[in-house]
């Protein structure tokens, strides 16, 4: 009886063996190798989520000033200065023609360095005499920035002005949240009398209850304007107004 | 001493755990061998779908895209569109969806995507049912799924 007892243990024991070691056998060679890859498909995703999350805030840091302003003849000049503490490459300006609708895109590798600017000219020959254009400059991160001084004028005498005159607008809105106002100037007909068709289109929103924004017009006379809120099209606010003609003030400097 | 001398293959009670015992690791060989291989080939199943979503996730994240520039020309009602592709993946521009007051006025869809290289820009231009003064939300979506918005106030 002990010598059969003997074998029967003997022979529980390597089938025992056997399955023990085709258990770590698959958990050596299937279930650790899976851990340790899931373990390294989740780096890899945590790692690309806080390299996005870091360029999602770089884009939201990233801080220009654009100006557009005359040169000589039909040209005009963009001045364009890094604000932020990052390096910023300018990929494209955008010079359009608010009239005509047509678009120029100049395709531009301008390399930024934190608190420095740069000058672009830009030939607008091709653009036909009251011409109102307004300028926008994108960045390589995604931004898109408008110039300070859009709308440029292209007046019919040839030379290029800021609109000097100006229609201020003031909103005050009721109850919370912000709202935002689309206002559209449009000119009936110039000093001489012709019509012109010129229009200008600003966005502004409220800031605590007000809404404050100053849409730029060529020249005196009278104005078409109406102010619609977001999302709907039609006018809550429409009314014909008057820009005077004042006598310009010269200021002098004489430096002393 | 008779039993002795006959061997162990006479004695009948001999043979039969020996074979029972061949017959067990056999057993335990051919199952285990079975669960080795089953477990292999579930585990590269699984790594495989695994790798395949987190995969596909981690390409959603890296995708960024803006709607740069919107022009319309009232002559032809054409809608100019430009998507700049600011991630750090290709992509594949799917549709672009023109809303008014809340609703699709117009829909365009590609059969074959519109692919944007890394730090690319494509023009998209169509013709939509849209008149001066109306506020606009333009949606771009891409292949992934994401989706880029621009507000535009047709002038």
């Amino acid at each position: 009886m002990r010598h059969t007892g003997f074998r029967e243990r003997s022979k529980a024991g390597v089938s025992t063996l056997l399955g023990m070691l085709i258990c770590v056998s698959i958990l050596f060679s299937v279930v650790i190798p899976l851990f340790l890859y899931i373990n390294m498909m989740n780096n890899l995703y945590n790692q690309t989520f806080l390299e996005m999350t870091e360029l999602d805030q770089q884009r939201m840091m990233e801080s220009i000033t654009v100006f557009a302003y005359p040169t000589m003849g039909h040209n005009i000049s963009v001045y364009i200065r890094n604000k932020c503490v990052l390096n910023v490459n300018v990929t494209r300006i955008w010079v359009t023609d608010l009239q005509n609708k047509t678009l120029h895109m100049l395709d531009e590798s301008l390399y930024l360095t934190p608190g420095s600017g740069s000058i672009t000219p830009i030939n607008a020959s091709s653009l036909k005499l009251g011409a109102s254009v307004n300028v926008d400059v994108a960045t390589e991160r995604g931004r898109v920035y408008a110039s300070e001084t859009n709308t440029l004028y292209l007046t019919p005498e040839g030379g290029w002005e800021v609109l000097p005159y100006a229609i201020d607008i003031v909103i005050e809105g009721s109850g919370e949240g912000r709202k935002r106002y689309a206002v559209k100037a449009e000119q009936l007909e110039d000093p001489t009398g012709h019509p012109t068709g010129w229009n200008n289109t600003v966005s502004i929103s409220t800031i605590g209850r007000i809404a404050q924004a100053s849409v730029g017009v060529p020249s005196y006379g009278y104005y078409n304007l109406t102010v619609y809120r977001e999302g709907q099209s039609d006018p809550f606010f429409r009314k014909v107004v008057k820009v005077p003609l004042f006598a310009p003030v010269v200021i002098t400097d004489t430096g002393d | 001493m008779r039993r002795r001398r006959r061997g162990v293959w006479s004695d009948r009670r001999a043979i039969s755990p020996v074979i029972s015992s061949i017959l067990l690791c056999a057993t335990v060989l051919a199952v285990g061998a079975s669960v080795w291989a089953f477990s292999r080939n579930a585990g590269k199943l699984l790594r495989e779908d695994y790798s395949r979503e987190v995969g596909g996730r981690i390409d959603g994240l890296r995708e960024r895209f803006i709607i740069e520039k919107v022009i319309f020309n009232s002559t032809g009602n054409a809608l100019r569109v430009w998507v700049y592709n600011c991630g750090t993946i290709n992509m594949k521009l799917t549709a672009i969806h023109v809303f008014r007051s809340g609703s699709v006025v117009h829909s365009e869809t590609f059969e074959e995507s519109v692919t944007i290289p890394i730090k690319g820009i494509s023009e998209i231009s169509f013709t939509a049912p849209v008149d001066s003064g109306e506020d606009l939300v333009i949606q771009a979506v891409s292949e992934r799924g994401n989706r880029a918005f621009e507000a535009y106030r047709v002038p």
